[in-house]
């Protein structure tokens, strides 16, 4: 009669102490890597609004999703972000952003505070630039994870990590940026 | 800038994220809107059969309904035309709207659930 009164209750209690447990792991990795992810939607979409729908929208379907390891979740969290982003400029007939590379203007705002610049560097750059340059250099990403996350072959991530960079190097020496060696 | 010097690239990109401290939402919210719209989707998942077993009733019934009154055709048409009066007529017109109700909130009944 006891085990029958204590079971369900043990069970429930269990659950609870689960889902409490499961609540601050989550948090403690949202905590881990949401301002890195928001920056990486901010710069990829140029909109603060949607980079914070967007970050929304990941994380729930990753909890949504079973239990996986923290660079699996990672791996996840921006494959997932990365093709919300996709699917809403689809709707908006705005794939061709995705690949094309937007012409840079003539000149670049100057003056601003270095990661101004370094912003507006990158806001001349095509989505699939940004996107590399991002996983490459902040999130410190190899080329084989980088091109799991867009979809992309290794081998072509290379060659888009590289010619992303000249890119942006060409841009900032144009804004003025000369480096610290000169 | 040189084609050398990608170690000063990266260490302007690592700047330019360090810079960026945005409001976040709280993480709270997110994990019970997900916990919310997990238990949605759980629900939905349990009740696919029984709305399924109801659309298959609204079908069944309107099939029998419309076979009864093909079947008694020869009957009703008399008293639909006026022409003979009977107490078959108005009870098949009777039966056939309470059917229709009938069946009309038993679609309704699973679209509104969903």
């Amino acid at each position: 009669m006891f085990a029958i009164l204590t079971a369900p209750t043990f069970a429930m209690t269990t659950a609870v102490r689960n889902e409490q447990a499961s609540q601050a792991e989550f948090e403690a990795f949202y905590v881990r890597t949401a301002r890195v992810l928001h920056g990486y939607l901010c710069r990829l979409s140029g909109d603060h609004a949607t980079a914070e729908e967007v970050l929304q929208e990941a994380y729930i379907r990753m909890i949504k999703v079973t239990a996986m390891e923290e660079a699996h979740r990672k791996a996840y969290l921006y494959t997932t972000a990365t093709n919300i982003l996709r699917d809403r400029w689809r709707k908006q007939k705005r794939e061709r952003e995705w690949s094309e590379l937007s012409q840079p203007e003539t000149s670049v705002r100057q003056n601003l505070g270095l990661s101004l610049d370094m912003a507006a560097v990158l806001d001349r750059l095509s989505a699939q630039e940004r996107a590399v340059l991002w996983l490459a250099h902040v999130e410190e990403m190899s080329h084989k994870e980088i091109g799991a996350i867009l979809n992309v072959k290794e081998q072509s991530v290379r060659v888009i990590v590289f010619r992303a960079r000249e890119n942006a190097k060409k841009l900032l020496e144009r804004a003025g940026f000369r480096g610290s060696h000169e | 800038m040189s084609n050398n010097n990608d170690v000063q690239f990266d260490s302007l990109m690592k700047q330019m994220a360090l810079d960026h401290q945005p409001q976040l939402p709280d993480p709270g919210i997110i994990w019970w809107r997900a916990q919310i719209l997990k238990k949605q989707a759980d629900k939905e998942r349990i009740e696919r059969p029984l709305v399924m077993m109801r659309l298959a009733a609204v079908t069944i019934c309107a099939a029998v309904l419309l076979g009864f009154l093909i079947a008694n055709w020869g009957q009703a048409q008399p008293a639909a035309t006026g022409t003979h009066v009977s107490f078959l007529g108005p009870l098949l017109v009777i039966s056939a709207l309470g059917c229709a109700l009938l069946l009309g909130l038993l679609a309704w009944a699973p679209a509104s659930k969903t």
